[in-house]
């Protein structure tokens, strides 16, 4: 199977290498052959070419690295994007340290990874559970990737991308004024969402902002 | 002028003392109706009768009696005898003018005031006398001479010597006129003895009287006397005139002079207050400059407070930014770097295979599960750097607690910064802020300088749209009652004033003292 690792921390990398080793080694009789690249330009281009003869099966993508030169790919979540769209059966297993849970839902819904893990969380035994989860065709998501999906349902059909946006920009310290260049209404729209969000988390009128993004964060919108 | 008039009639000036008294007339019409000015008025009136009596203007006279008995009649007070004495004045007038049964009339007015003569017997006497020489000029002789004998006696019995030449003299005339020779020249020169001792004018009289009843050489004797008394009586009279000529003359000299001073009074005055006033329009100036001066400069230092401010924020807001981006630097650090390596190097050694006892390869597990937890510490440092970060305030709050935190270090105290949620420190305009700021720093220095404390408490709340600010300190406290007033303390109350609030302080020995500041907002 050839396997990509994205992954801009040598130790990391080598990590996943000794992780797929051990997956060959337990029976499986697999054969990993293994590419190793460090940033965005190098990941786009393994991608690009390896499209035409479908040589990818899976991908270890960390979120956190280095741009592209012409800065259309800031992320791994761009890169998960490209490959979804250039290598659809390629199975994606995404590994950050972000728990952050604003970026954690957007990276659900724009890349779909077939695995999902948070560093913090993993350990060689889980990783090799992943792996193997993932080469069988059944996804894995770590713990807390796990708890966010429920916690989050509950509220989902409430909730729509903008008031998630919305409460993002107000967590990150995002001022009232520059809000509506960053979301598309109006100043006067976005008072109102931010009522309408107050009464959805059962809180008074009266509630300051921090009381809502002390909420949103508890039930893990941010 | 009224005395003026009065004294040129006893000297017969009458021409001269009617226009005096014309003149005293208007003068008083412009004083106005009070009852003394009614009663001089009053007065001239019948001076001027008197007057016009004797230039033998009859009517003008009556005319002037009556008016003066009108203003008499309507005094208040007792006004009876003067009123009588008109009557009588008016009779004589009448006498005078030969309307002698309206001269009867009006003695006879009098004299049937039985309780007023009993009181004036003088003037009954004066009334009686001239009754009865109206009766015998209007030849009904016959009540007379008892009537005049009447008067006689009266006027003896109350000394009045001068009526009684008058009343000598009518007896003269009326025994000369019944032929009764011895009497007439009895009464005659009873007249004459009498009025030797007064005035010429009824000497004249006398004399006349006497020269008509004698006969022969007396009468030559006694006319010559008579011409004689009466052409020294004219010189003295135009001597006196000559007097009055002069005294008028240096009257009207020195009210030219008056004048003359008066101007020059005036003028000075005018000059004075002209001087006064531009001296004092100079000082208004001058103050109002002043004024101005301090205004400009209050306003200028106000603007140097804002400036201040203004500086101190931006100077916090740099100083906060730089802090936060060096926050920031260190979680991203943390966070992607160090974390990554930890994650690396732990996931390494979970898959190295080792080889030992079993008590070694549990160690080894605890080791990296060790790990694992201090990535997760790492990662929530990290995670609370930014988050700090996120909800950090480049704020009039944080500077005061920078303030707080700088003094409490200084002053060695420890303190509690309170905020209701629903005070917006953020939302107070710039000069508010200010103010605030600077009464917390005299609150503070305060504390420090002289408290003592080891606890201050600072909290904002709002009650119906006015701030309240407390600072609050566990100090030695003093007597509040004193009027102790520093300058921090009146700073304080200064700035309060400015922005229209109100202060309280309560203190207790050795408790404490609790500053209460209101702000209407």
């Amino acid at each position: 199977m050839n396997v990509l690792i994205v992954e801009d921390h040598p130790l990391i990398s080598n990590a996943y290498e000794n992780a797929l080793e051990h997956v060959s080694s337990n029976g499986t009789g697999l054969e990993f052959n293994i590419n190793k690249v460090t940033n965005c330009d190098d990941a786009y281009y393994k991608i690009k070419n390896a499209s035409k003869n479908q040589a990818i099966d899976i991908v270890f993508l960390d979120i956190k690295l280095p741009p592209s030169k012409d800065r259309e790919i800031i992320s791994g979540e761009d890169l998960g994007v490209k490959i979804r769209l250039l290598l659809p059966r390629t199975k994606i297993i995404i590994v950050t340290t972000y728990n952050d849970n604003y970026r954690m839902n957007s990276i659900f819904k724009s890349v779909d990874p077939d695995g999902f893990l948070i560093k913090n969380d993993l350990s060689p035994n889980e990783l090799i559970l992943a792996i193997e989860s993932v080469i069988e065709g059944d996804p894995y998501y770590s713990k807390s990737v796990v708890r966010l999906m429920r916690k989050q349902t509950s509220n989902n059909f409430m909730i729509d991308d903008i008031d998630r946006k919305l409460l993002y920009e107000l967590s990150r310290g995002t001022k009232m004024n520059e809000l509506p260049e960053i979301i598309p209404l109006s100043k006067a729209a976005i008072e109102r969402r931010k009522r309408l969000l107050k009464e959805i988390f059962n809180l008074g009128t009266k509630s300051s902002d921090r009381d809502l993004l002390q909420v949103a964060e508890q039930k893990g919108f941010i | 002028m009224h005395r003026i008039a009065s004294l040129q009639r006893n000297e017969k000036n009458f021409v001269s003392s009617e226009i005096n008294y014309i003149e005293a007339l208007s003068l008083l019409e412009i004083l106005g109706e009070s009852n003394i000015i009614k009663k001089r008025k009053a007065y001239v009136y019948s001076n001027l009768g008197m007057v016009f009596d004797e230039l033998k203007q009859y009517e003008k006279s009556i005319k002037y009696y009556n008016l003066s008995l009108k203003i008499k009649r309507g005094l208040q007070g007792d006004n009876q005898k003067s009123i009588f004495i008109s009557y009588n004045n008016l009779g004589n007038t009448f006498k005078h003018s030969g309307q002698l049964d309206k001269a009867i009339k009006m003695y006879a007015i009098v004299l049937n005031d039985k309780v007023f003569i009993k009181k004036n017997p003088a003037l009954y006497a004066i009334v009686l006398d001239n009754y009865a020489d109206a009766l015998y000029l209007s030849k009904n002789h016959e009540r007379l001479p008892e009537l005049y004998l009447k008067a006689l006696r009266i006027c003896d019995s109350v000394n009045a010597t001068y009526r009684v030449i008058i009343i000598h003299q009518h007896l003269a005339e009326f025994y000369d006129y019944k032929k009764q020779k011895d009497s007439a020249l009895y009464h005659g020169y009873k007249a004459k003895e009498i009025s030797e001792q007064f005035y010429k004018d009824d000497l004249l009289k006398s004399l006349l009287v006497l020269s008509k009843i004698e006969t022969d050489s007396t009468a030559v004797k006694y006319y010559e006397a008579y011409i004689n008394l009466n052409d020294s009586i004219l010189r003295e009279e135009r001597l006196e005139r000559n007097k009055f000529a002069r005294i008028q003359f240096e009257t009207d000299q020195y009210i030219k002079e008056t004048k003359r001073l008066s101007t020059q009074n005036i003028l000075i005055s005018v000059i004075s207050g002209i001087l006064v006033l531009v001296l004092g329009l100079l000082y208004f100036i001058r103050v109002q400059r002043s004024k101005n001066k301090a205004l400009k400069f209050s306003s200028e230092q106000e603007k140097a407070n804002q400036e201040i401010y203004r500086l101190m924020l931006q100077q916090h807001t740099k100083q906060e930014e730089g802090r936060l981006q060096e926050r920031h630097r260190i979680a991203e650090d943390l966070h992607d770097s160090v974390l990554g390596k930890l994650f690396g190097t732990r996931m390494g050694m979970g898959f190295l295979d080792l080889k030992g006892n079993k008590g070694t390869l549990e160690k080894h597990k605890r080791y990296i599960e060790d790990l694992q937890d201090i990535e997760r510490e790492v990662r929530d440092i990290s995670h609370a750097l930014k988050k700090e970060n996120e909800l950090s305030k480049t704020s009039f709050q944080s500077i005061l607690e920078a303030y707080l935190d700088k003094q409490s270090d200084i002053g060695g105290f420890s303190y509690v910064f309170k905020k209701d949620t629903d005070v917006n420190l953020e939302q107070l305009n710039e000069h508010t802020r200010v103010e605030i700021y600077r009464m917390i720093q005299e609150a503070i220095q305060n504390i420090i300088k002289h408290a003592k404390a080891d606890t201050i408490v600072i909290s904002f709340s709002l009650k119906e749209n006015v701030l309240e600010i407390k600072v609050k300190d566990n100090g030695m406290g003093f007597d509040a009652n004193k009027n102790y007033k520093g300058i921090g303390l009146k700073n304080i109350a200064s700035r309060v004033s400015k922005l229209r609030g109100s202060h309280q302080i309560t203190s207790n020995l050795n408790k404490g003292t609790e500053l209460n500041i209101h702000i209407p907002i």
